[in-house]
């Protein structure tokens, strides 16, 4: 007789080992699946900064004891592991003038390492008693009669197999297979796509330790086109007072590899005597398709999750929520035979990027892409010794930026009057200059 | 023929989830091409970041 799991989770990063784990601890016959060898490792370009914004994805989180605490949902993320406090988040221009936002008591974020989650998540997840399955690609999963049967594919020999559950978790994250099999994915908007290649640098002679760095203007990268940010961290082995490393990373939206511009920034690019005697110590690089919101995340007995439900990124400390939230919810289903519905609605009000509108707001806060990059030094050389009070965050941070600069228009319309004009229309930008190609 | 170079791949997997013939598996740290299955579409091509797939 074929073996009935009560949940199968398809991925194993934040959010599926999250569920993983709490399903497990009430006692539940779990099935964890993931394409990778070694769930905690991580090969896909991540910030992985706690965004320390209040109400952030409906919740607030921070740090407390060196765990994540979410002050809303309650519960407490063991980390356990350095992390670095930013108390600055600059857009630099290629002259090195910048628009910073400040926050030293709280920082403007906290980046953190997802590694050590995920590790931990794993060890409480096996000491539950969770079954894993690695190498193991979840390609399809499909409601039949009131279960799951998911077709699974060996890695290594490329057979494939059902398995079936009650229930079953898709937390395969933002190119999702699972999602792709279902209707669900017919009614996302397709934006475009967006490439990201990183590095972890050690030995950088670098003046911006307490800073997250957006790079704006077209002299950053070889094509004129694509980003450039530039985040301090710990890696996975470092102790309490070690030195953190820098990882850059390089985000393309046109043909261009992104590992292209990324070389090029280094060694060629304006900022590149800080990386003459960089090491790299770890690559990374991921894949994006841009594809709105799924707005009823759940299918039968299907539940979409993290990345795998949204536009680009929940965020890694909202991957966990979401994934602990999504648990609870099916032990609610499985005592009173409801509970989804409020799983869904606190997605759809909570997640920012499921109101009309939003998505478009943050694609043009993207950068200042209408500029040359002499008339971005200009700007940024009024704000150079100003501080706007705010956080890094993909919500927020495009309107105190354009507070910043719209503080100086009366200046910039004296002086550079070509510039106030594309300035005013800057903000129009469509979402279509950022994602195209 | 495409086949993936070692030295640039780093395992993020996003040809594997976009290969519309799951001719990619992803091993330790890097994809592989399984070439029976593979159309030589160059979707992978395309979407690496690391530009790790190569035609030989």
């Amino acid at each position: 007789m074929k073996k009935i799991y009560d949940f199968i989770v398809i991925g194993a990063g934040p959010a599926g080992l999250m569920i993983a784990k709490e399903l497990s601890a009430a006692r539940q016959d779990v099935l964890l699946i993931d394409i990778k060898k070694e769930i905690s490792k991580v090969h896909r370009s991540c910030c992985t900064m706690l965004i320390n914004e209040p109400n952030t994805h409906g919740e607030t989180v921070r740090f407390v004891d060196n765990d994540l605490y979410f002050e809303k949902t309650g519960i407490t993320v063991k980390y356990g592991h350095p992390h670095v406090k930013l108390v600055k988040s600059s857009r630099m221009s290629t002259g090195g003038n910048k628009l910073t936002i400040v926050n030293r008591e709280n920082g403007v974020a906290l980046p953190y390492t997802k590694e050590i989650i995920l590790r931990n998540l794993l060890e409480e997840s096996l000491a539950n008693g969770v079954d894993i399955l690695t190498e193991t690609a979840g390609i399809r999963a499909e409601n039949i009669d009131g279960k799951v049967k998911v077709t699974i594919r060996d890695n290594h020999t490329r057979t494939q197999k059902e398995v079936w559950c009650r229930s079953c978790f898709a937390a395969d994250g933002c190119n999702s297979q699972i999602v792709t099999g279902l209707d669900l994915f017919k009614t996302r908007k397709y934006f475009g796509s967006y490439r990201v290649a990183s590095y972890f640098l050690d030995e950088v002679d670098y003046p911006n330790w307490d800073s997250w760095v957006t790079c704006v203007g077209k002299g950053h990268t070889p094509w004129g086109k694509g980003q450039i940010y530039m985040v301090p961290k710990y890696l996975a082995d470092a102790k309490e007072g070690d030195k953190p490393i820098l990882d850059v990373f390089c985000g393309t939206p046109c043909g261009m590899p992104a590992k292209m511009g990324l070389d090029w920034f280094l060694t060629e690019g304006p900022f590149k005597e800080w990386f003459h005697n960089a090491k790299i110590v770890h690559k990374a690089a991921c894949m994006l398709n841009f594809y709105t919101c799924i707005m009823n995340p759940v299918e039968g007995n299907i539940v979409v999750v993290g990345d795998a439900a949204a536009f680009i990124e929940t965020y890694c400390q909202s991957a966990l929520m979401y994934g602990y939230l999504a648990a609870q919810a099916a032990l609610k289903v499985l005592s009173t035979g409801k509970g989804y519905d409020d799983y869904t609605n606190f997605w759809r009000e909570s997640f920012e990027y499921c109101r009309p509108g939003e998505i478009e707001k943050a694609l043009q806060a993207f950068g200042l892409g209408q500029l040359q990059d002499e008339q971005l030094n200009y700007i940024f050389s009024l704000t150079n010794n100003e501080e706007y009070a705010g956080y890094v965050s993909e919500n927020t941070a495009g309107y105190v930026m354009e507070k910043g600069i719209m503080s100086h228009i009366d200046q910039i319309r004296r002086e550079r009057p070509e510039i106030a004009t594309v300035i005013e229309k800057h903000w129009k930008t469509s979402a279509d200059d950022i994602v195209s190609g | 023929m495409i086949r993936i170079d070692r030295q640039k791949c780093v395992g993020c997997g996003g040809c594997v989830d976009l290969c519309p013939r799951a001719a990619i598996g992803l091993y330790e740290d890097f994809a592989l091409i399984n070439s029976a299955l593979c159309l030589e579409c160059k979707t992978c091509v395309k979407v690496c970041p690391m530009k790790a797939p190569q035609e030989i």
